[in-house]
């Protein structure tokens, strides 16, 4: 009997050990990571998905020109819609795949709202900062390590993702004050996935021209994914729309535009290039972008997002939860 | 897999899991198949060259016993009827034809060793020979081969193995698994320690129970190794590179800081290693020869080398020195010297000759360029000058009624051994030999010059990696002083509970951390920009 | 055995042989020592001593280098 004991307790102990010890190297990646608080907001958007996940009805996913474009209080006040923008700088359509799977995991949404302007670039596109912010506040699964071996780059490692402080520990030069208080903070920064910016940089041409030429056809992997993202909705019985956010961007070409639209046709989708309902939504790039036509800074994102939000509510089934008491409670803790 | 690598961690730990799981009497099994998939990770190839070594010198083991049983079972059956004489004739046959098998094992082992390591420097030869002497360019091709891992210390540990069984020195290894193993054992396999079968024979096979303790004082090791390599050798290495490679404009004292951190650079890296590889087999239970003992302590470059890569030196010591000088021909030399009046002469042959010899093979094991032949040269003569010159140092400090056994007269000892040793390693960072007496030379111009902001900005070490490296030495060396009174994790345990967390905690911060490893970070780039 | 020690004594003087058993261990004697003792006894008893005896435990006390010197007497 009292053998047994001790044997539980050598076990308790081994076992507190092995948690302290965890607790400590925990501790120094999140000291380590980058703090992305007071800039880079972007690279909190993963992370501040998870308390958000049970309101979220809708996702949007995609990649930088969506988190400046859908603004999700927009689609709460005006349409009752619960909404999360889980769209990354540089966000491949693989990444994207990896974000719908973990959201799925977590919380089956009602509907998936896919950004499929990132598809102009090639299968073997990596950009290491991109693919950090993405990644690294996303919890750790399966969904993860899939996520990180299909971005990483040749000379990137497993091991540095799943230890961020293995990448990141040559901060210990330049750790500031913040590293330490942000290293455990849970407040948002984002609203939802989504980031205001109040610049304005006007377009120097009003007309928009696509002009990309060469190579227009979509990369095999950037398919493979849009085709099972698509299909991983469908299996959950998810609602799937694909979009372009507007931008003033010369770099795309109707080709995308015809080859998204077959994909769509396959599935019974719909694709929506909302560059062609400029007019509709009242978009006006001499004011409405911080950045030329790249993005779409405060006032463009309130006009598409209201446009998105009456759009939604007439196409598809989506629940209005403005009678819900939990949802107006957590909405009202976002706007606040 | 690199030996510091998270693959490796993983690795170990899964080992680790499966030996314990393991019946005991199984586990050196587990030991031996992640041996071999360890070794076939690093290239399927390698196993011809290992399974060569292993399968010849367990067969030359066994011939030579069988050889042995012979001779007991001849002389017992025919006791009464042979004379003295007779029998020692008999033995002497017997002997005769062991070392023929020993020969063979030797000659065969060493030559895929020294044919590997020295094809392509003996062809460099050639080639110069052809063109001087016969005035041809069709130069032979470089064979550029790799040396399979390891190969020169399971080649070492395998033949001392045999040479013992030629000695009778103990029983051979009868389970050709159980060998396999003993020439495999994958801690030991990179970078040694250079094991004896009647040390490590006992610690394979033995069976242990599971005891965290051991484990946790594994770790603890594996830490201080890591901290050693990643710490310090490696954050100093750029610097060390920098500082030789443009010795003509960085001259005098960033010369001699090269030496000084090349010296901690190389201890930090060999022994830290020797730190991982003895804490992981010590999580398995098993207690391999420690292969450092504080050398930088050694009051002379002979002791220096008692301390130092401690398992090579006995190796030499045992095989090739004892041998040759106990050799026949050599004694009848120093005989012969001694009786034509050349006393002193004479009796110093058997020493110095072997002596000579071991110092050749001693650089060439360190690599195949014709600087580390004349390291081993140097040191060799600074050894016999050291010795012979001993009665007139000893009679000097008496002389001078200075304290022999003082502080003083120790630390300057240790001093002069360290600098000593550290000029010498000039020999391994230069790329020949002109350009190490060049550089020794320039140690001592411009000393007015040296300008720290340099060594910060132009010579790979920023300044806070400047001071992280000489904390680091700092520490490095307070340790090693305080393990002059025995072990420093033994001490560390009797600490109370909280003490030990600290300086754990503080260690994996340390090394993780201060580690110098991976891709550097670029704050820049992680700014929001592109898209 | 007075041979012994009187071999021993010329090479290192300052020991107390009768009951030192750590020439080695302690290192006393160092491998040039070794060596010259070796050959020594080899002149002074006319043996065979090999590289297979060189090992710590016979060179450790005089009374050891007695012991080894005469089995290899015998043989």
């Amino acid at each position: 009997m009292k053998k047994a004991g001790n044997k539980i307790i050598n076990i308790i102990s081994v076992a507190l050990k092995v948690l302290l010890i965890l607790f400590l190297v925990i501790t120094l990646n999140r000291i380590f990571m980058p703090k992305y608080v007071h800039e880079n907001l972007d690279g909190r958007i993963t992370q501040e998905y998870y308390p958000q996940a049970k309101y979220s009805d809708v996702i949007f996913v995609g990649s930088s020109t969506v988190h400046s474009a859908v603004d999700p209080r927009v689609l709460w006040e005006e349409q009752g819609i619960s909404s999360y923008v889980r769209a990354n700088a540089s966000q491949t359509m693989w990444i994207s795949y990896y974000m719908i799977e973990d959201a799925v995991k977590l919380r089956k949404p009602e509907m998936v709202c896919l950004d499929v302007t990132f598809i102009k670039y090639g299968d073997d596109f990596v950009e290491e900062p991109s693919t950090r912010k993405s990644l690294d506040g996303m919890r750790l699964s399966s969904s993860k390590i899939e996520c990180i071996k299909a971005s990483m780059g040749p000379d990137e490692k497993m091991a540095e993702y799943i230890m961020p402080l293995f990448r990141f520990h040559s901060r210990w030069k330049e750790l500031s004050l913040d590293d330490f208080r942000y290293a455990y903070y849970n407040k948002a920064v984002t609203f939802n996935g989504y980031l205001p910016d109040e610049e304005v940089d006007p377009v120097e041409e009003k007309e928009l021209v696509y002009t990309k030429e060469g190579d227009t056809e979509i990369s095999g992997r950037n398919l493979y994914y849009l085709n099972k993202a698509i299909e991983l909705c469908r299996s959950k019985g998810i609602t799937v729309m694909l979009f372009k956010t507007p931008a003033h961007s010369s770099n795309w070409s109707t080709d995308y535009d015809d080859q998204i639209n077959s994909v769509a046709k396959e599935y019974g989708l719909t694709y929506i290039n909302f560059d062609e309902y400029n007019d509709e939504i009242g978009l006006d790039y001499t004011a409405d972008t911080p950045d030329k036509g790249s993005h779409l800074n405060t006032s463009g994102a309130v006009k598409f997002s209201s446009y998105l939000g009456r759009y939604l509510k007439d196409n598809y089934n989506i629940t209005d939860r403005k009678t819900n008491d939990k949802y107006i409670k957590n909405w009202n803790g976002i706007i606040k | 897999m690199p030996f510091i690598s998270v693959d490796f961690a993983l690795f170990v730990t899964a080992v680790l899991l499966l030996y314990y799981i393991f019946p005991k009497r199984y586990r050196w099994v587990v030991l031996l198949i992640a041996s071999y998939v360890f070794y076939g990770l690093t290239g399927i190839e390698n196993f011809a060259y290992i399974l060569t070594t292993t399968v010849s010198a367990f067969l030359g083991a066994m011939l030579i016993e069988n050889k042995g049983t012979e001779q007991k079972k001849y002389l017992e059956d025919n006791k009464n009827k042979l004379t003295k004489e007779e029998k020692k004739s008999y033995k002497a046959v017997i002997k005769k034809k062991q070392k023929l098998i020993l020969t063979v094992c030797i000659l065969l082992n060493f030559g895929i060793l020294l044919y590997l390591k020295y094809i392509d420097w003996s062809i460099a030869y050639i080639n110069l020979f052809r063109l001087t002497y016969m005035g041809r360019i069709d130069f032979i091709p470089f064979k550029n081969l790799l040396l399979p891992l390891g190969i020169s210390f399971y080649t070492f540990q395998t033949m001392g193995y045999l040479i013992d069984i030629y000695y009778g020195k103990y029983e051979r290894e009868h389970n050709f698994f159980r060998f396999a193993l003993f020439v495999s054992f994958f801690p030991q396999i990179i970078q040694g320690p250079i094991s004896r079968f009647g040390e490590l024979a006992g610690e394979l096979y033995k069976e242990v129970d599971f005891d965290f303790s051991r484990i946790k004082s594994g770790f603890y090791r594996i830490m201080w190794g890591l901290f050693k390599k990643l710490v310090i050798a490696d954050r100093l290495a750029a610097y060390v590179r920098d500082a030789i490679a443009l010795r003509e404009t960085y001259k005098g004292l960033y010369i001699l800081l090269a030496v000084f951190f090349y010296s901690m650079q190389i201890y930090g890296d060999f022994s830290g290693g020797i730190d991982v590889a003895l804490g992981v087999s010590e999580m398995f239970g098993i207690k391999l020869a420690e292969n450092f003992n504080r050398p930088f302590f050694s009051k002379s470059i002979s002791e220096y080398w008692q301390r130092w890569h401690i398992t090579l030196g006995t190796w030499f010591k045992d095989y090739i020195f004892y041998p040759l000088s106990l050799n026949k021909g050599i004694i009848k030399l120093g005989k012969f010297v001694r009786e034509k009046g050349a006393v002193q002469f004479g009796k110093r042959i058997p020493i110095y000759i072997p002596m000579l010899i071991v110092w050749f093979t001693t650089g060439m094991w360190h690599g195949s360029q014709n600087r580390f032949v004349v390291w081993g040269l140097f040191n060799f003569v600074f050894i016999v000058l050291g010795t012979e010159f001993e009665p007139l140092s000893n009679k000097i400090t008496q002389e001078l009624k200075l304290n022999e056994t003082g502080v003083m007269m120790k630390t300057y000892r240790v001093f002069k051994t360290f600098w000593l040793m550290s000029f010498l390693r000039i020999f391994d960072i230069s790329a020949d030999v002109p350009s190490a007496f060049d550089t020794f030379v320039l140690i001592f111009r411009d000393w007015g010059s040296f300008n720290i902001k340099f060594v910060y900005e132009n010579l790979s070490l920023p300044q806070e990696d400047f001071i992280v490296a000489v904390v680091a030495i700092v520490i490095m060396f307070v340790f090693d002083l305080i393990q002059r009174r025995g072990s420093v994790r033994e001490r560390i345990f009797k600490l109370p509970v909280i003490f030990q967390w600290v300086i754990l905690s503080l260690l994996i911060t340390a090394v993780s951390v201060f580690g110098y490893y991976g891709p550097g970070y670029d704050a820049a780039s992680f700014i929001y920009g592109a898209f | 055995m007075e041979t012994v020690i009187e071999i021993l004594k010329g090479v290192h003087p300052e020991v107390d042989y009768e009951n030192e058993t750590g020439l080695i261990d302690k290192r006393i004697f160092d491998s040039f020592d070794v060596v010259n003792i070796v050959g020594e006894l080899m002149d002074e008893f006319d043996i065979e001593i090999t590289a297979e005896h060189m090992i710590p435990k016979n060179f450790n006390s005089a009374q050891a280098i007695y012991k080894l010197v005469k089995t290899l007497e015998e043989e």
